[in-house]
């Protein structure tokens, strides 16, 4: 167990936790082991729990709608997988499937909020840095947004480097813009 | 002890008001005092500013009347309407949260009155672990959750967009999906963008819009 204390203790999702506060939520964690090839979520489906890494590589994937699998990237150790699923009731927006052997620590929705019931100190802070790593997140996907907002022809680049007429761009970004207006 | 009894009586009214919030609408009475009691009424004329995109300030603003326009200001001028808000709304979420610069702009339509929660308020309560810190920062959680679901939805219906005016389906088919996870997992949109536009595919792409090209000159 001393191992899964140092390695919670260096993730930043507790970097401002005691030393009590850890061993407090490191109860909550089981340890999964999984092999080459095994799925540990799919896309679609309901989540309900977070998952950090311990060892080994996971392929994040997503189907597109030919049904060709596309690996959007490969997570290792220290990473943190689904946090989301602790908060809302959403979907999985992909699924996980081992490259390797490996391991993950799991902390459930209902160990989460069961935290949550008892006021616990920890539970103040990893709501705080679950929400944190929300907002950065958000943020992010607002400068993308806004990427789009000033320069919405960038979209149009290969089309644009391929000769498509000027006013059909203008036509085209004239309606994509209208889809950033809530 | 006049004034004691003032503001008993303007709490009083802040918490009847900030019931109304639908956000609020399960927190016992005894939290949403002490919200309240960490309240500070302030009043915008219309046309005013009440945050500036860009700018310093963690305050979070629960909206008791009047219209708010909620607006993203482009580099070289103009706006942007991200969307209207009024009573019952709470903005600048984010910036209480993680106490960076404002995303957006806030300008009141009409007089607005608003009820403000600072940052350094809301951290204090957090501290003292009070109730209605956490339960309103489970609120803020999902809130921020949500939002970032339905950004990745408005960028997703434009790439979708975007494809049918390539008129070069499956690319983007397969694009669109990808897209969409890495948004979610915050990866930079762009570096992926390129990765799929890059090599075999675009050449592919290329090709097929000059064989398009040639068919309809022809």
């Amino acid at each position: 167990m001393a191992d899964l204390f140092s390695f919670l203790s260096g993730l930043r999702l507790f970097k401002d936790f005691s030393k009590e506060e850890i061993h407090t939520v490191m109860r909550l964690f089981n340890r999964i082991r999984f092999d080459t090839g095994e799925v540990l979520a799919y896309e679609g489906k309901k989540g309900d729990a977070m998952f950090l890494i311990g060892e080994g590589v996971i392929k994040v994937m997503r189907e597109t709608e030919k049904g060709v699998a596309v690996t959007l990237a490969r997570l290792g150790e220290g990473e943190v997988i689904g946090e989301m699923a602790l908060i809302d009731n959403g979907e999985r927006s992909a699924t996980l499937v081992a490259e390797t052997k490996g391991l993950v620590y799991k902390l459930s929705r209902k160990d989460f909020n069961g935290l949550i019931a008892k006021l616990d100190p920890a539970a103040f802070k990893l709501l705080w840095s679950i929400t944190l790593a929300g907002c950065e997140r958000l943020r992010e996907v607002d400068r993308q947004v806004e990427h789009y907002l000033r320069h919405p022809e960038t979209l149009y680049e290969p089309e644009i480097r391929n000769g498509m007429d000027r006013s059909a761009v203008s036509q085209a970004v004239h309606k994509v813009m209208k889809l950033f207006r809530k | 002890m006049a004034t004691q009894a003032i503001d008993e009586e303007r709490m009083a009214h802040h918490v009847e008001l900030l019931r109304k919030f639908p956000v609020l609408a399960r927190f016992p009475e005894k939290e949403l005092r002490v919200l309240a009691t960490n309240m500070q009424e302030s009043r915008y004329k219309a046309g005013r500013t009440i945050v500036r995109q860009g700018s310093e300030g963690a305050t979070c603003f629960f909206v008791l009347f009047g219209r708010v326009q909620v607006l993203k200001e482009l580099e070289g001028g103009g706006d942007i309407l991200l969307a209207t808000v009024g009573p019952g709304s709470v903005l600048g979420q984010v910036s209480l949260l993680d106490g960076q610069p404002r995303s957006a702009t806030c300008r009141a339509l009409e007089n607005v009155i608003v009820l403000e929660l600072s940052r350094d308020r809301y951290l204090e309560m957090y501290k003292k672990r009070e109730l209605v810190a956490l339960r309103f920062q489970h609120l803020l959680s999902v809130s921020v959750f949500k939002q970032i679901r339905e950004a990745n939805d408005r960028v997703r219906k434009t790439i979708r967009l975007v494809g049918e005016e390539h008129e070069a389906e499956d690319l983007f088919e397969s694009m669109k999906g990808a897209l969409q996870a890495v948004e979610e997992m915050g990866i930079d949109l762009d570096d992926v963008t390129y990765t799929i536009l890059e090599g075999q595919k675009r050449d592919e792409m290329r090709a097929r819009h000059q064989k398009m090209r040639e068919e309809q000159n022809s």
